[in-house]
């Protein structure tokens, strides 16, 4: 399997556990706790797209990383930010929703160093 | 009069009740500070959910006046708001809406959406454009200023500084609707 189809795998596959464990949190009548899950689930959806997008803008696997890294730098800045503004502020409902976004981006950032570290 | 958490409950107050406690995590979170009062990480063991998850239920819930902080050596701890609970749902449907107070109650919800979209953590993100949402910015703002006391266009400055950086222009917007009043360079609020 190469690189851009083993982190592919990877994306369906949380993409598929967020959507279950969103079902199961909606169905369990815990609604916000499914609404940070679904926030959860857009961001591998995001990079994901990402990966696609370098895909099709790159034929050369090394230009693909490349692609993918700058996006994967660059997004989440503003979620950085928007983190810390509510931490200072104490605003935890904001900090819930950054802290999520941010989680996952670890997550992705593990998995790139995985494969293509 | 109906009452929730200190107030007489419209509504919509009746709506927001109804939808934040309509939540398996922030029930289970009432039904343990109906025990005992905690702290959020004790919460978050005890329900098996993140300390962030508590926090932003518990913020949710504190809004409604559900539940109360307060300080307890180096813990925030949080308490039931028990008399917030004495009120029946019989009470609540029993609650007669009005024109009047239903059309406050729009207007209020309107004024929440317009601060909640301009201001960000007591910042002015930008000065809106259309006057009647400038007017409710403006009426916020004007808060900052005691009234009675009498502010040199410096001090008037200062403050409307910490909204937003353009002061120049809420200064002068904030007399062209009579909001404040000018002579010799003194302000006060009106």
């Amino acid at each position: 399997m190469g690189k851009i189809e083993e982190f592919t795998a990877f994306f369906d596959d949380k993409i598929a556990r967020s959507k279950q464990t969103f079902a199961a949190l909606q169905a369990d009548n815990r609604q916000d706790e499914a609404i940070l899950e679904k926030i959860k689930g857009n961001i591998y959806d995001i990079f994901r797209t990402v990966l696609l997008a370098a895909q099709k803008a790159k034929s050369d696997e090394n230009a693909q990383r490349d692609f993918f890294r700058n996006n994967m730098n660059n997004i989440p800045r503003g979620w950085k930010i928007a983190y810390e503004k509510a931490e200072k502020n104490g605003d935890a409902v904001r900090l819930a929703q950054e802290k999520v976004k941010l989680e996952a981006l670890r997550e992705i950032e593990e998995a790139f160093a995985r494969i293509w570290g | 009069m109906l009452v929730f958490g200190g107030n007489a409950m419209t509504e919509q107050e009746a709506l927001q009740l109804f939808k934040c406690l309509a939540d398996r995590s922030r029930l289970q979170i009432l039904k343990s500070l109906a025990i005992e009062d905690m702290y959020v990480e004790r919460l978050a063991e005890r329900l098996g959910v993140t300390a962030p998850t508590i926090s932003f239920h518990l913020k949710k819930l504190a809004d409604i006046g559900a539940v109360r902080s307060y300080k307890s050596q180096y813990y925030t701890m949080y308490a039931l708001c028990r008399e917030a609970f004495a009120v029946t749902i019989l009470d609540i449907i029993k609650t007669e809406s009005d024109d009047a107070s239903l059309q406050a109650q729009r207007e209020q919800i309107y004024r929440r959406k317009v601060l909640d979209s301009f201001f960000e953590y007591g910042r002015l993100r930008a000065i809106p454009a259309q006057r009647k949402k400038e007017r409710i910015v403006l009426e916020e703002i004007v808060k900052a200023f005691a009234p009675g006391t009498i502010y040199s266009e410096r001090e008037v400055n200062l403050i409307i500084a910490d909204f937003h950086d353009d002061f120049c222009t809420i200064r002068r917007d904030l007399i062209a609707e009579n909001l404040m009043a000018r002579s010799d360079g003194s302000y006060w609020r009106l």
